[in-house]
Order: structure tokens, then sequence, then C-alpha cells
């Protein structure tokens, strides 16, 4: 016990770990947790879900109406997509830029293409790129807009890709 | 079969009552229990079919003693009490279906069971079922008691259903998150999983669903913040993300390295896992700091899955982040893969390391606004250099953009981005990333006790010690941030032999050391802070204590990430207090230089020495000088040799180190 008391005596000074993994980047969430992520750099918690005041009954599943999830408390299928951009938006278009990466092939799986096509999809990102992000004003959706587009117009993407159907197999 | 008696049947239906009227009955309490009797009626009518089989199932469930069923026990967090009976760790009072659920097992056992008989149209709207609340107890019970489905009205759970399929689990993956860049406070770590879905295949980890514990906070003092944390006076509640945002928020906001260790459980595992994690989503625990925290309820979700699987009680008093990795790693055939994800400060350097002493120097001038990539010095470079660059430029970017708050939607100059475009995309295939953390489960453990043998000037003793956590710059630092310590609850005693006394030789309460090797692109200054008690050293005065505290700020240098040496300068102020000073205390500080030098991955050697200056109450001017090697025979097992002379006092220890 006197390791309980001294151990609690001088753990004030490091308490920073909860801080950090509590209070810290506005990540978006459905549900539960979301409102305890804080604010984002950047200003744009785009899932700033809520609960509704119906706590007790339910679980992850309670949000309000202008989110993105589910009344189940996940991402709704067609909007997984957008979210997924809006919340990767810096890594997506640095990869496309670089012509690959992860984020990339994620994306490109959302739009289910396979996976023997996610190298042409990573170069027609690069070589479109001018396109894709025609100034620094760009939203994450109007992206997506330009790239189905250019998934259209590429012969090999336009047949192995599905633009419309969102969820992954 | 045993009599049912009026007073059972009216205490019976007073849970249900509970359970149809909760808001009412805990607002108005006992008052309104008379009134609640009468609206009993209504229920007595609409459950006396089914009464008959919930007084079968309630007395089936006694003979079994259910209630003391280990997983029973696991389902409703019960935890033995110190004296005698159990308490759960929820503290949500919609966790429990009886009143006095909390403490006992046994009543919420019969309540649970007369919940899943509840009428839907009894429920207040809103509300599920209590079949769909508390999917694993329902899954559970009914295993145990094979409910009949002729008799019970299985409820239809369709929220719960669709989440389930969304989720659609193959796997599970416990990630630890290793520590914050330049702050060893956080070192500690932290846990959360990831459940792997069929839905989403291997491929797309960043889209299936992380499943956090954290504490929500309700304030932003600092002090009032620790202090919550460690009386528990924050609410600790599960939350389901997408992967991708905890990927945002510790590997590109904080730059922390992600170990993922892939897990194997059988998919009705899973199954009770998901089951029993939408049970703890309608409720919170009270967070402390080092016992119910992030990784303690992670553990619980995981012998939820298994009950085989024995975790939580292989702690005593702390539960370490690491010290769990390393639990579940020590589980036979549990982990099947474990994969690295660098932060981005980590890919920045690896790609730093891989530039030429040009290009370094290019990509610092860049990276300091000095010059640009419409430079002549840029343009000139062929291809290749451009490209890895801007990629290394890029991640710096992306790192800043996540620290400043800005509404700009982009975060790197389209410029930027743009140049890179033109470029080929790089081959980096045979260009496998390092590891610029280690793996936490190969780390020491993070108890450690000492036994040494030493002799100073006068005399030969024995050392023993021991500490609770973490860290220290001696210890093998595979598994911990290699350039910091953090020391809690370091307890020396030493035996002098001569003269046959016992001595408290240092207590450190609280010892921080982050030496920050410079780096000219965020130029962070090592720190360190040392509060306990320890020897009066430079005076002959029988052992005596002496009550110290002191802070530091200073520089070191690495030549690289994985150079062998590093080099350390620190200025302290000092205070110190013991009787035998003169007017007890003396004020000053210090200066010290020092190294460290890597040998081999198991044999260290530190070589410092200081100069300490005293000017108020008793002033005094000395050197002190230390040397310090340790060579480790195992990841637990190291042997250490230190030479120390303060003042004019010398003395030499070796001591053996067993961490666990």
């Amino acid at each position: 016990m006197i390791r309980n008391g001294l151990i609690a005596a001088t753990a004030l000074l490091l308490l920073s770990p909860v801080a950090a993994s509590a209070a810290g980047y506005g990540a978006a969430g459905c549900g539960w947790g979301s409102e305890i992520m804080g604010s984002e750099p950047g200003g744009k918690q785009i899932l700033a879900a809520t609960t509704n005041g119906t706590s007790g009954s339910q679980t992850f599943g309670i949000t309000s109406g202008t989110s993105n999830c589910g009344d189940h408390g996940l991402i709704s299928l067609h909007k997984e997509r957008e979210v997924f951009a809006q919340q990767n938006y810096t890594s997506l278009v640095k990869e496309m830029a670089q012509g690959k990466g992860e984020t990339l092939s994620t994306l490109a799986n959302l739009y289910q293409c396979p996976g023997s096509t996610h190298q042409e999809f990573g170069a027609m990102t690069q070589s479109k790129f001018d396109q894709l992000i025609s100034n620094d004003q760009v939203t994450s959706a109007e992206l997506l807009a330009k790239l189905e587009n250019q998934i259209n117009d590429n012969p090999k993407l336009a047949k192995s890709c599905n633009i419309r159907i969102s969820s992954l197999n | 079969m045993r009599e049912v008696s009026i007073t059972d049947v009216v205490l019976r239906y007073v849970r249900l009552i509970t359970y149809c009227f909760p808001s009412f009955a805990f607002r108005f309490g006992f008052v309104c229990c008379t009134v609640l009797l009468c609206f009993s009626f209504f229920c007595i009518t609409h459950a006396s079919a089914n009464n008959h089989y919930l007084l079968e199932l309630q007395q089936q469930a006694k003979q079994q003693q259910l209630s003391s069923k280990r997983v029973w026990r696991l389902l409703l967090k019960y935890n033995k009490k110190t004296f005698g009976g159990v308490v759960s760790e929820a503290d949500g009072i919609d966790f429990f279906a009886s009143p006095t659920g909390k403490t006992d097992p046994e009543s919420e056992l019969d309540a649970t069971l007369a919940s899943f008989f509840v009428p839907m149209e009894q429920l207040s709207e809103g509300k599920e079922h209590p079949q769909c609340n508390f999917p694993a107890r329902f899954k559970w019970l009914s295993q145990q008691l094979q409910f009949d489905p002729d008799r019970i009205q299985i409820q239809h759970c369709d929220r719960l259903n669709r989440w389930l399929t969304t989720l659609d689990p193959v796997g599970v993956t416990l990630v630890f998150a290793s520590y914050f860049l330049n702050n060893p406070a956080s070192m500690f770590g932290h846990t959360l999983i990831r459940i792997d879905s069929r839905r989403t295949g291997p491929d797309n980890q960043l889209i299936n669903y992380g499943v956090n514990y954290a504490a929500e906070p309700d304030t932003d003092n600092a002090f009032l913040y620790a202090l919550k944390g460690l009386i528990g006076s924050f609410e600790g509640r599960f939350a389901v993300f997408p992967y991708y945002t905890k990927v945002q928020e510790y590997n590109n906001w904080e730059s922390r390295d992600l170990w993922e260790y892939q897990l194997k459980f059988t998919e009705d595992q899973l199954n009770m896992m998901l089951l029993h994690l939408w049970e703890l989503g309608g409720t919170y625990f009270d967070y402390y700091y080092f016992q119910e925290n992030c990784s303690y309820h992670v553990l619980s979700l995981l012998e939820i899955a298994n009950p085989e699987l024995h975790l939580k009680d292989q702690f005593f008093f702390s539960v370490i982040p690491t010290d769990t990795i390393k639990l579940v790693k020590a589980q036979k055939g549990l982990v099947k893969q474990i994969d690295y994800r660098p932060a981005v400060l980590t890919k920045m350097n690896h790609k730093r390391m891989h530039m030429t002493v040009e290009e370094q120097q290019l990509f610092l001038d860049i990276a300091k606004e000095r010059t640009t990539i419409e430079d002549e010095r840029f343009k000139q470079l062929p291809n290749s250099s451009k490209a890895l660059l801007l990629n290394a430029y890029m991640d710096y970017l992306q790192y800043l953009s996540m620290q400043r708050k800005t509404d700009k939607e982009v975060k790197i100059p389209r410029s930027v981005l743009l140049a890179r475009s033109r470029l080929p995309i790089s081959d980096d295939s045979n260009n496998q990333i390092e590891q610029f953390s280690t793996r936490p489960d190969l780390g020491h453990g993070t108890d450690r006790s000492q036994l040494g043998v030493g002799h100073n000037d006068h005399e030969p003793f024995l050392e023993f010690a021991y500490r609770p956590a973490y860290h220290d710059l001696m210890a093998r630092d595979i598994g911990y941030d290699k350039n910091s310590e953090i020391i809690f609850m370091d307890f020396k005693l030493r035996y002098f032999i001569e003269s046959e006394r016992l001595r408290l030789d240092q207590a450190k309460f609280l010892a921080i050391t982050a030496l920050n090797p410079f780096d000219p692109l965020f130029n962070k200054l090592s720190w360190r802070l040392d509060i306990g008690i320890d020897t009066l050293r430079d005076h002959d005065c029988n052992y005596c204590n002496l009550l110290k505290g002191s802070y530091g700020r200073g520089f070191s240098y690495r030549p690289n990430f994985f150079s062998p040496l590093l080099l350390f300068s620190f200025a302290d102020v000092k205070a110190e207090v013991s009787k035998e000073l003169k007017e007890h205390y003396r004020l000053g500080g210090d200066i010290e230089v020092g190294s460290y030098y890597d040998v081999t991955q198991n044999w260290r050697i530190k070589l410092s020495g200081s100069y300490q200056i005293f000017l108020l109450g008793e002033t005094k001017l000395f050197f002190t000088t230390q040397f310090a090697t340790r060579y480790a025979l195992s990841q637990n097992l190291d042997v250490r040799l230190e030479l120390n002379r303060y003042d004019h006092n010398h003395e030499g220890i070796f001591s053996i180190n067993y961490f666990f």
C-alpha cells in the first residue's frame, strides 16, 4: 500500500499520455467517443456525432442526424469513401503526387478496383494530378468527383473498378 | 422443486417493475413504489405466461451455480473485494439488471434472466430490449441453460445485427502506440485493438475498426487533470473508430510508431468478444491511470474471447501497456503476426538517412524556408534525388500541418505536390524501412530488483534495490526509447558490513531524463528532473540522508539515429535539504557533460563528470565523476559495474539486475 500511495503522489507529473490519448486529435467516430476527441487541428471535425440523450439504452450507435454514421454506430457504407477521403485527405494527395501508397490503395479498393489495377490507379492519379488538385482549395468531395471522372476516362480502370458501389467486397 | 412464497413473487415483480420504469423508480425511490405496485398488475398479467419458465430457469441457474462461474464474473466485471465478496468494475447503473447487481452476482443473474422475459411493449420508447442490450449475457446463459425458444420470446436485434454484419470479424489485432517523440512521459505507451473484418480483407487494415478505451476528461486544467486521472474521477468509455482515425492520431499527429500484433481467435470467440463489447458501449468505468486503464480493459476483452486466458490476474498493482504486450506475446499461439507501422517522422527520417550530405543540407534549407524548390540548387538535381527530397519534405509538411491549427484545406502546398507528381514513381521495393522503434514485447520487464556488492573508502557493503517502473538509461533499450528514462519509486538500501548498519542509500521518487539528440530540423533541448532522497556523499556524516530536487536543460548529440555514441550536457538547478548541512539546506546547480557508448547491443558504457556549485545555504564547490558499464545477459537480466567519485569520496559497486 505504501507503493500505491507513493506512486500516486508522484504520478501527477506523468499524466500526459492520458491527455494525449484522450483529448487529442479530433478523430471522427460514431456515437460514444466522438465527443471526447476535442477539436481537430485544421478545424474539420467532420463526424461531429453527438449523443442524443437516450444514453444507457444503447451502445455505440447513438449519433446525431447530421453525421455519417448509420444507426448502428458505424460509418454508413454509402458514405465510406467520402469519410475516408476527408479524414485521410493529406495522406491521399501526398500519395497521389507520389503515385502510390497504402491510403491510395485503400481508396482504390473502396472503388472496387482489383489489386492488379492498383499500380495503374496510382499512375493515373499521379499523371492527372494537376487536374485532380487544380488549386489549393480543392475539397475532398471535389477531389472524389474529379477522380471518378478520371476513372471513367481510363479504359482499364473504367472496366475493372466500380465507382457506384461503395462498400468493399 | 422449491416452494415459491408470496414474498418471492412480490420481490421478483418489484425487480421487473424497476425494469419497466427505471427512471421512475430511481427518481422517486421508495415513495413511488406503492404507485408502481398498481402498475405492476399490468406486468403481472403480461408476464404470467412466461413466469413459470422464468422460475424454472432461475432454479436451474442456482443449481448449476452459474453466478459463480468465471464467464459470469468476466461478463459482469466482478472483482474480489479485499474483505470478501465481489464488486463490479462497471460504474454505469444501466449495466446491471438488479439494483444490487454491482455487488451481488446471484441477484444480478436472477434479474438478468427476468429481464429477458420482459415484453417489448413494456419498455420505454427508444430502449432496446435487454436481450439486445446484453447479447453476450444472453448468449452465454442460453448456452448454459439451453433456452427453449418456444417458452421464451427471442427478440430480433436489428441494430446489433447490422453492427455485427458490418464488423464481420475474422481477427483481432492488439495495437501498441510507442513513445511520443521527445516526450518520455508517453513512454508507457497506449494500447487499443483493431477488429479485422472479412469484408475489408487483409490489404485494407486502414478501414477496419479500432476499439479504444479512454478517459473522457472534463477539464483542461493540467493539475485537476492529473489528480482526477489518479483518483478515478474521469469516466472511461469504449469507443469504436475507423482505424485510420487512430493512425492519423498516433502516426501523423503525435508521430508515434504503431506495433500491430495480430491475434489468433476462433470466429466464435471473436463473436463473443464483440457481443460483450456491445454491452460495454453502454456503460462506463471509473478511469484509473495506473490500474483500470486502456490496457487493463483491452485485456478483459481478450479474456472474454477466451476465458482460458488469465491475463488480468498477472498484474498486482499497475498495468503498464508494454507489460500487457509482453504477456499477450507470451501466450502460446496467440500472436500470429507482428507488423510495424512507422510514424510520419519515422518515414521522413528514414528518407533523410538515405540522402547524401549535400541532399541533407538542401532538404534542411528547404524545410527551414531558406531556399525553395524553384531554386537552381534543387532544379539541377537528378530526378531520383528530387523525388527523395520532395517525399521527405511532404512528410515534414504533413507533420507540421497536423501541429498547426489552420483552416486551409490543402496542407501541403499544391506547388510542392505538383512538382512531385511530375517525377517518376520511386522504386523502393528493396528499401525496407528501418525500425526506428523496437518491438515492445522484446523490452525488459518494467519492475526491477537489484542485488549489488560494493566498497567505499571505508568499508564494503551490500546493496538491495527495487523499483516498480520503468526504464533507466543504463538498461538495454530494445523496446524502449533509446534516448530517455523514467525512474519511478526506486528504493535502494545498503548494508555496511563492518559498521553493521542498514541505511537508505537512495530513493528516487521520480527521475525523468529526455536526451533529445540535436536535430537541426526541430532542435529541442534535452531536459531532466530528479526528485528524491539521497545520501550526502560529499560529507563524512555516517551515510546521512538528504532530500533533493533538481531540474535541468541541456544539449545532446547523436551523430545519426542508429549511432552507438550519444553525447550529452546539462546545466541543472538544485535544492538539497539535510540537517547535516549548515542552515540545513543548500541551493545551487551543476554543469555536467558525459557520453553513452554502445559497444554492442548488450554492452553499454557511460562516462560523465559534473561540477557542483552551491551558493546559498551551505556553500560548496566540488567535482563528481562516474564510470558505469552494463552487460545484458538476456532480455531481463544484466550486470553492471559503477565507479563513482563525489568530491573526495569514492565507491565502486557491482550489481545484478533482474527485470520482471
